[in-house]
């Protein structure tokens, strides 16, 4: 159940859903089903959207307006996918290209120009590059770093980037952690940005990326985004159908491993970079993503101790180091205890405590 | 790995108690005050309880109080109006099996709000709800992991219910 985005609303009709896909993923072990309980006695929202969601299921099950078979529903999926894996092939069939073709024909040199970006990134692959810039964050540390070309990154907590720029383009990589970008114009030279299996490309926007373990999430604050994969980006101006556009309050999220991706509109990119002001913006998340959050700021973790608590929906503004001031706000919640110990802030239920 | 579990049966899922409560939710419950007050009715009934963390299935649990309650209401509706006529004949038909839960109009509006959904989404759900696949199953169809397959259809509901929420 718990969810790697965090700082994201999560509405009611989405809660019952996580539970109605675990209830239907095979039944549940003995801590989920009380947290499912106490899930469904935190309010009569909860047990009213539950049935409600449960009834829709039996009418989807029953829909005999659906008519689709099964071949006709995959092909209609339409699922992008941006393959991490294929990247090292794809950049050394574009250096085939190179090599056999462009010296032949009239019409390669046109391809030529397209490839450039190709190549450029094919000799960063071979660690070839130029004077690159590493820029690095420690736990709870974050960084501005203001480029040559009037563009500003901000690093938060944990982050390493590399930059690299050059006549013909500049290129950010996103090895680890959370960056916003706030982007330069500048036509002549694309922006993109490289993060696990994301590849973005901007002439001049913001943007936050935060490359978690298991996926990578970009929210575009302003302007518009071009996700690409590795294969699109090398001949992005040939495809113009192909690569995503995300604008201005949509969030992309890709799993790293698959490469699928989701798109969607959120209410407002505000929370998602609310940490360059060291806030925290929690709406309706659960307890044990609270915590993840707050743990990536502080040496001294909040632990969840009690399993019931876990799901327990928080919403609230926090200072990202204030560790004194959340706590105290959550021992201010019904059921809920703190303890101060020598590993870190202790959170359990009354029931814990004898 | 239960067998039972794969198979599309919506009966697989609901015993007769739900299937009286899930006739109640989309055939009867036109006003949204009434599920408020059905929701509110369950909510005091599952706070009463001494040991709930006792319970080996807790949707079938929580399913069972829902339908006692909606067995409750129909029970005070027939004594408020006995003495009508009509009321005998459908003490009668309230008895009966529900032959279809899902009325035509409302699939015709499920189905246009499945539309508006990311295709993705509407994909995945369909293949798990419809047809029957596994998460499994609806992942190697789709070419990406069961924890995605899980997401789209996550989100495929909730989407339906708000866009739903006011038929």
């Amino acid at each position: 159940m718990t969810r790697k985005v965090t700082q994201r609303t999560l509405p009611v009709s989405e809660q019952a859903a996580d539970w109605l896909v675990a209830l239907d993923d095979g039944g549940l072990d003995a801590a989920a089903k009380r947290e499912f309980l106490a899930w469904l006695k935190q309010s009569p929202d909860h047990i009213r959207e539950f049935l409600q969601l449960s009834a829709l299921h039996v009418e989807l099950a029953q829909n005999p307006e659906l008519t689709q078979t099964i071949d006709e529903l995959v092909a209609t999926a339409n699922i992008v996918k941006l393959d991490p894996a294929s990247k090292h092939n794809i950049y050394q069939s574009v250096n085939i290209k190179k090599s056999h073709r462009l010296w032949q024909t009239a019409a390669a040199i046109l391809l030529s120009v397209t490839l450039a970006g190709g190549y450029w990134l094919t000799q960063e692959v071979a660690s070839d590059i130029t004077d690159p810039s590493s820029y690095q964050t420690t736990l709870g540390e974050q960084r501005s770093i203001a480029l040559d070309d009037g563009s500003v990154i901000v690093l938060n907590t944990l982050s390493n980037v590399r930059v690299h720029y050059d006549e013909d383009g500049r290129r950010v990589q996103l090895l680890a952690g959370e960056v916003l970008f706030d982007v330069a114009k500048d036509p002549g030279r694309p922006f993109v940005v490289d993060a696990g299996a994301m590849r973005l490309e901007v002439l001049g926007t913001r943007f936050n990326v935060y490359r978690q373990e298991e996926e990578t999430v970009l929210t575009v604050v302003e302007g518009e985004v071009a996700v690409l994969n590795a294969e699109q980006a090398g001949v992005v101006t040939t495809l113009p159908e192909s690569p995503i556009k995300a604008t201005a309050g949509q969030q992309v999220v890709i799993e790293n491993a698959s490469g699928a991706v989701t798109q969607e509109l959120i209410p407002e990119a505000g929370p998602a970079i609310a940490w360059t002001k060291r806030k925290l913006v929690f709406n309706a998340v659960p307890l044990i993503e609270v915590a993840e959050e707050f743990n990536r700021y502080n040496r001294r973790p909040l632990r969840i101790d009690d399993s019931g608590l876990a799901n327990r929906p928080i919403t609230g503004i926090f200072n990202a180091h204030d560790a004194d001031l959340l706590a105290a706000f959550l021992a201010n919640q019904p059921g809920v205890v703190v303890e101060q110990r020598d590993d870190g802030i202790h959170v359990l239920g009354t029931s814990n405590v004898d | 790995m239960d067998p039972a579990r794969k198979k599309p049966t919506v009966e697989a899922w609901f015993d007769e108690y739900h299937k009286r409560l899930l006739g109640f939710l989309t055939h009867d419950l036109n006003v949204e005050a009434e599920a408020d007050d059905l929701a509110q009715e369950v909510f005091l009934r599952l706070l009463r309880l001494d040991e709930p963390e006792a319970i080996n299935h807790p949707r079938a649990f929580l399913f069972r109080i829902a339908a006692n309650v909606v067995s409750d209401w129909r029970d005070r509706y027939r004594r408020l109006r006995i003495d009508s006529p009509e009321t005998f004949d459908q003490l009668a038909t309230d008895e009966t099996p529900m032959k279809t839960l899902v009325s035509r109009a409302r699939a015709k509006a499920v189905n246009e709000a499945l539309k508006a959904l990311p295709p993705a989404q509407s994909a995945a759900l369909v293949l798990r709800v419809k047809h029957g696949l596994t998460y499994k199953q609806v992942a190697e169809h789709l070419g990406v992991t069961e924890r995605m397959v899980k997401r789209y259809v996550v989100k495929g509901y909730a989407s339906l219910r708000e866009q739903l929420i006011e038929l």
